[in-house]
Parts: C-alpha cells; sequence; structure tokens
C-alpha cells in the first residue's frame, strides 16, 4: 500500500515539473534558435566559415602586431 | 597623403592578404585526386617558399653590394634579409610536413625537393653559425658575404634544377622547366595563387623593414659611440 502511494506521488510530482518546464524548454529552445541565427550562417557549407573567422582573426592579430612595433619604431627614430 | 605615401604597400600588404585568406578559402576549387580541398594549402604553403627564394635573393645581391663598396649598412640588410627568409624557410617546411603527412602519407618521404629545400634551410644555418663563429669582428662582414653569395648560388640547384630531374611527389616533377607547375595550374587556382605570391612576398619585406629599422637604430648608436 505505502508503496504505491509512493509511486503515485512521484507520478505526480514528474507530471507537474513536465507541466511546468516543458513549455519553458521549449519557449527557450525558440529563443535560443533566434539568438543564433549566425551561428547557422556558420554551420553552413561543412562549417568552412568558422575556419575563415578564426584565420582572419589570427591575420589581424598578426598585423596589429605589427603595427604596434611600428609605432613604437617610429617613436624610437624620432627620438635618435 | 604623407601617410598613404610612406604605408601604402603595408595596406596593399594586408588587403591583398585578406584576399588570400578568406578566398582562398571560399573559392571553388577544381577537384584533384588525392589532395581534395587541402589544394587550398597551395595558397598558404607554397608562397612560404618564395618569400624564402626572395629573400636569399636580394640577401645575395646585397653581400655583392657590400663586397664592392664595404658599406656596413649592406651587410646589415643582407643578415636581415637572411633571418627573415630562415623564418619563412622553417614555416614552409613545418607546414609542408603537415601537408605531406596528410596526403602522402608521412612527413617526409624523401622527395627530392624536401632534401633540397632540407640542405638549403642547413646551407643558411650554417650562414648564421659561421657569423656568430668569427672572433675577429672587421672579418665578420666580408667572410659572411662570400659565403653568401656562394650560398644562393648553391640553392639554385638545390630548388630547381635537381629536384627537376628526378621523379618527384610535388607536382609537374621531371619537367625541365621549373615553373611548369605554374602553367599547368587550372585558373580556377590562380585568382588566388598569384595575389598570395605577392602578399606574403610583401608580408616578408614587412617584417624585414622592422628588423633593418632597429639594426639602423643600433648601428647609429654604435657609430655614436666610436666617434
Amino acid at each position: 500500500m505505502e508503496r504505491q502511494s509512493i509511486n503515485k506521488f512521484v507520478q505526480r510530482l514528474s507530471a507537474l515539473f513536465a507541466a511546468l518546464f516543458l513549455p519553458l524548454y521549449s519557449i527557450a529552445q525558440q529563443g535560443y534558435a533566434k539568438e543564433t541565427e549566425m551561428a547557422d550562417v556558420l554551420y553552413q557549407n561543412g562549417r568552412i566559415y568558422l575556419v575563415v573567422f578564426v584565420m582572419a582573426i589570427i591575420f589581424a592579430g598578426i598585423i596589429l602586431y605589427l603595427v604596434r612595433i611600428e609605432k613604437k619604431l617610429n617613436k624610437l627614430e624620432k627620438n635618435s | 597623403m604623407l601617410f598613404l605615401k610612406k604605408y601604402w604597400w603595408k595596406i596593399l600588404t594586408v588587403l591583398i592578404l585578406s584576399w588570400v585568406i578568406v578566398g582562398g578559402m571560399l573559392i571553388e576549387i577544381p577537384a584533384i585526386p588525392k589532395l581534395g580541398e587541402s589544394a587550398r594549402n597551395l595558397f598558404y604553403h607554397v608562397p612560404m617558399w618564395y618569400v624564402m627564394i626572395v629573400c636569399f635573393l636580394i640577401s645575395a645581391i646585397n653581400a655583392l653590394r657590400f663586397l664592392s663598396k664595404k658599406n656596413e649598412l649592406y651587410d646589415a640588410m643582407s643578415l636581415e634579409f637572411v633571418n627573415v627568409g630562415i623564418f619563412f624557410g622553417c614555416l614552409g617546411m613545418l607546414t609542408g610536413m603537415v601537408w605531406a603527412s596528410g596526403t602522402w602519407g608521412k612527413a617526409w618521404s624523401n622527395d627530392p625537393k624536401q632534401i633540397g629545400a632540407g640542405l638549403c634551410l642547413l646551407t643558411y644555418f650554417a650562414y648564421m653559425v659561421l657569423r656568430n663563429s668569427i672572433q675577429n669582428k672587421k672579418n665578420i662582414a666580408t667572410i659572411s658575404a662570400v659565403y653568401n653569395v656562394f650560398a644562393f648560388a648553391l640553392i639554385v640547384p638545390l630548388l630547381f634544377i635537381i629536384p627537376a630531374r628526378f621523379e618527384s611527389l610535388h607536382p609537374a616533377s621531371g619537367e625541365s622547366n621549373p615553373l611548369q607547375a605554374l602553367y599547368e595550374q587550372a585558373s580556377a587556382f590562380r585568382k588566388v595563387s598569384l595575389p598570395a605570391m605577392l602578399g606574403w612576398v610583401l608580408l616578408g619585406i614587412w617584417i624585414y623593414n622592422i628588423r633593418i629599422r632597429i639594426k639602423k637604430l643600433e648601428l647609429s648608436k654604435k657609430w655614436k659611440d666610436n666617434q
């Protein structure tokens, strides 16, 4: 008898949780899908755009680094 | 305007290399057996060697200028071009080994071009060792300039003539014309591969430009101290 009532309680509890969270979950999913449209673009063509993005960042970093060194050198050349 | 006059070629470098990185990844390329999409390495691995060869060529020219004019600045230019050339040569070697292990099965398969490039790099490592092992500072510039000219004379057969005579895994091997691979290239590749050549060489010259300016500052300080 006791075990049956516990089972019923667990069933009701999980039904309640499902009723509460499943809609939230689906809403969250919708929001997620809306927010990550950019990611969808990145996933096209076997995700090659991800590689392009990474390489563009590395290249921009290297160029910025070179430009910074240039600026320091310009200063030194003016002083000497 | 003064800004553009001074920096136009550096801006050009950034523009060309941006196209090489984005376009090189995204253009449609013809299917090549075995290589597949890795054929895009043509835009990144091969230009490393062009940069190295251009650097070593200008370095040898400056070594000759030093031998005729005895100006210390020419020796500095020659040395810095070797530095940049070795840097890009090492990059070419590393990227080549990565590409080879993916397509030929092994990172090093004793291909004539691999051996030639390896010997070429060793020759220039020896140049640096030679420079740093001479005790008498007055002789360093002259001896290394003479070595430099011979080293460049050596890399011409090592990179162009010998590999062309043997069967090789590299494309267009066994052809007498070292530019044959370029002629056989599909035109789709050339949209990126030709700008890539120029762009990477310009980047190498940019790095050289920074190095030689540091060297000039050091030299002018040395000349001031000597006075």
